[in-house]
């Protein structure tokens, strides 16, 4: 990025504008008391990452991210979150055709609902999985009387903890494509011929995919990275439920090179993810 | 509505109320015969768009009903909703809404799938790609087409599932001034063809005098005038009718821009750089001058008639005149008195080349006499 701001709203009409749209924004001066506090902004964000990546032991990068440890919890990670964005991608896709298209009364709450563990503590998110679904819980107990299932610490209870925080990310990406296509090429199909179900799966979906793809992306990233809803709901158990964000919490009290090497596979993950959507989705935000 | 046609079976007939939140009440009835294309003319906000969608099924109506060939599709009072995708009725949308992850062969042939729904002795996708010369884009995406392109593409994917009646809105507000008239021409060919009632909904009279049989003009919701584009441009109901009706529309034939007029041995000079053929000739009222004498000098379109009929209407007087031309001419109520024109008084008229207007245009076949 160049230093420079450019002035808002030129956008009149004339030849005078078009000289102006025709050539780069012209670089103004910026006021040190906005550039100051931008700059220790940009490094506050900057700095904990340099700071990994000085420890980083690249020598032994490679032992360390093969030992058993890493592998189990990656192993665990990967089934976890692309379970997850699956679960996601079944349920997520139509909630979010649900709150884009059907018109019911108290769909504000309904919408806060369903974006409410974008904001809710994930502890709590799987402190309430746990009221819900533990062997106490209130769907969990007579789920497990009947069929001797028990969610919480296992592998599912990670999928089932990861999808709750992760599909809000899919539900409000879809959702934002779903009211900007809009719904004429629907009534455009619907003319055709084309029963609700056809129109879904051949115009509707098809027209959104990009955002889809992104948000399952979205998804599946949140997903991995998952930790206070995980330990709260499914524990800490190495092989099982100790998945790679656990492992660096663990790994940091005894095996801190392991813990360096972790966090930098979530760190360079994380930052393809974004820079991979960047037009895709916090380019609108 | 004295054209009605035969009340039969056949047809659309339309009669509802609809209201939108807004206080927006759209009261319309209408028929249109199977066999008969229906212009509608109205301004912006007039309800075009919301007809053509409770016709095609994409709205309810609130009170009345739609009928399309005997069928009931929709009937407030009995509770009948035939929803929009067992309805057949083909529309082209105004910005065509053709579906861009498709190809362009694949949006003809989209309405194929619900063969069940619909009975195949159709033009068949084939037959349609290659009269409307889209067989070399067959396999191209919409973004990539112009804008005649697209409007082609809408036009075979309507027409594709064999429709029982067909609604165009705008079909050519999107297009530029050639494109527009190369599709005037299309549909010239095309909607005789197309078996059942037609609704082309647009704002430009030489489209409606070109393609339709009938006009029909909505204002505010509501049915102002029904007729022949003759009938209303004579007899304009409202002064919107008159300003978007109220000109002189004439077939001709043009050759190297000099335009012999039908039904009378007078030729028009214009500056029309068309190909040769048959062409309409728009002469709006205000740009024919009056004399009493043959004119010297400037226009070079001069000739010797009579005065039919003499109308004020408020700051000018409507002229109407006589053989070769008839044409409607508007002048001031001053020169009027000065000229003295009365029915039967001999006057010259005259019209500057540049002011008259030619478009392309092969006529419909009832009206060449």
């Amino acid at each position: 990025m160049s230093p420079s701001i450019s002035s808002p709203g030129v956008r009149g009409s004339g030849v005078k504008s078009h000289d102006r749209a025709g050539r780069r924004a012209t670089p103004t001066a910026i006021p040190k008391a906005v550039m100051v506090p931008a700059v220790l902004g940009l490094l506050f964000f900057a700095i904990p990452l340099i700071g990994l990546a000085a420890r980083t032991p690249w020598a032994d990068l490679p032992g360390l991210l093969t030992s058993p440890v890493v592998v189990d919890a990656l192993r665990l990670s990967m089934i976890s979150s692309l379970a997850a964005t699956a679960l996601a991608a079944i349920m997520g896709v139509p909630l979010a055709w649900f709150l884009a298209r059907v018109h019911v009364p108290g769909k504000s709450i309904i919408r806060a609902l369903v974006t409410l563990p974008l904001v809710l503590p994930p502890v709590v998110g799987g402190a309430a999985l746990l009221f819900a679904l533990g062997r106490r819980g209130v769907l969990g107990g007579p789920i497990e009387s009947a069929t001797g299932f028990l969610l919480p610490f296992s592998i599912w209870g990670v999928i089932v903890a990861n999808t709750f925080v992760a599909m809000p990310f899919l539900v409000i990406t879809v959702e934002g494509a779903l009211h900007s296509s809009g719904t004429r090429h629907e009534a455009a199909a619907a003319t055709l011929g084309a029963g609700p179900l056809t129109i879904f799966r051949r115009i509707t979906l098809p027209m959104i995919r990009p955002s889809i793809g992104a948000g399952l992306v979205l998804t599946w990233a949140r997903a991995l990275g998952e930790f206070g809803a995980t330990v709260t709901f499914a524990g800490n158990a190495p092989g099982s439920t100790r998945t790679l964000p656990l492992a660096v919490f663990v790994t940091l009290g005894q095996d801190r090179e392991t813990a360096i090497a972790i966090s930098m596979i979530l760190v360079v993950v994380s930052l393809v993810v974004l820079i991979a959507l960047r037009d895709r989705w916090w380019r609108n935000l | 509505m004295s054209s009605l046609s035969q009340p039969s079976a056949d047809g659309l007939k339309v009669a509802f109320r609809r209201s939108n939140g807004d206080g927006f009440v759209l009261d319309v009835s209408l028929e249109i015969a199977g066999d008969e294309t229906v212009a509608l003319l109205g301004p912006n906000g007039a309800g075009k768009s919301t007809l053509v969608e409770v016709i095609a099924g994409l709205q309810a109506v609130d009170a009345g009903a739609v009928v399309l060939n005997g069928t009931t599709l929709d009937d407030a009072i009995n509770r009948i909703f035939v929803p929009a995708d067992s309805r057949r009725i083909g529309v082209v949308f105004q910005d065509y809404l053709l579906f861009d992850h498709l190809s362009v062969h694949d949006n003809v042939a989209f309405s194929q799938q619900f063969g069940q729904k619909h009975s195949s002795d159709g033009p068949g996708v084939t037959t349609l790609m290659e009269q409307l010369d889209l067989t070399p884009l067959a396999e191209r995406k919409p973004p990539s087409l112009s804008g005649g392109q697209r409007q082609r593409v809408a036009l075979a994917r309507a027409l594709a599932m064999n429709p029982s009646a067909l609604m165009l809105d705008e079909p050519m507000a999107a297009l530029d001034i050639n494109a527009r008239s190369a599709v005037r021409c299309l549909l010239g060919q095309l909607l005789p063809t197309v078996v059942g009632p037609r609704l082309l909904i647009t704002h430009d009279p030489v489209d409606a005098f070109l393609l339709a049989d009938r006009i029909c003009v909505l204002e505010g919701g509501r049915v102002t005038q029904v007729g022949t584009t003759e009938e209303i441009r004579r007899r304009p109901a409202t002064e919107y009718i008159a300003a978007a009706m109220g000109t002189n529309l004439l077939h001709g034939h043009n050759t190297k821009g000099m335009i012999n007029m039908a039904g009378s041995d007078l030729q028009l000079h214009t500056v029309y750089g068309g190909s040769d053929g048959p062409v309409v000739v728009t002469i709006a009222p205000n740009t024919v001058a009056l004399h009493q004498r043959q004119p010297d000098g400037s226009p070079r379109n001069t000739w010797s008639t009579s005065v039919a009929t003499v109308e004020r209407r408020g700051d000018i007087t409507r002229v109407v005149l006589a053989a070769p031309l008839p044409l409607e001419v508007d002048i001031t109520v001053s020169a009027a008195d000065a000229l003295d024109v009365q029915p039967g008084s001999k006057v010259w008229a005259a019209v500057k080349a540049t002011e008259i207007a030619v478009t392309e245009g092969r006529s419909m076949p009832h009206r060449e006499t």
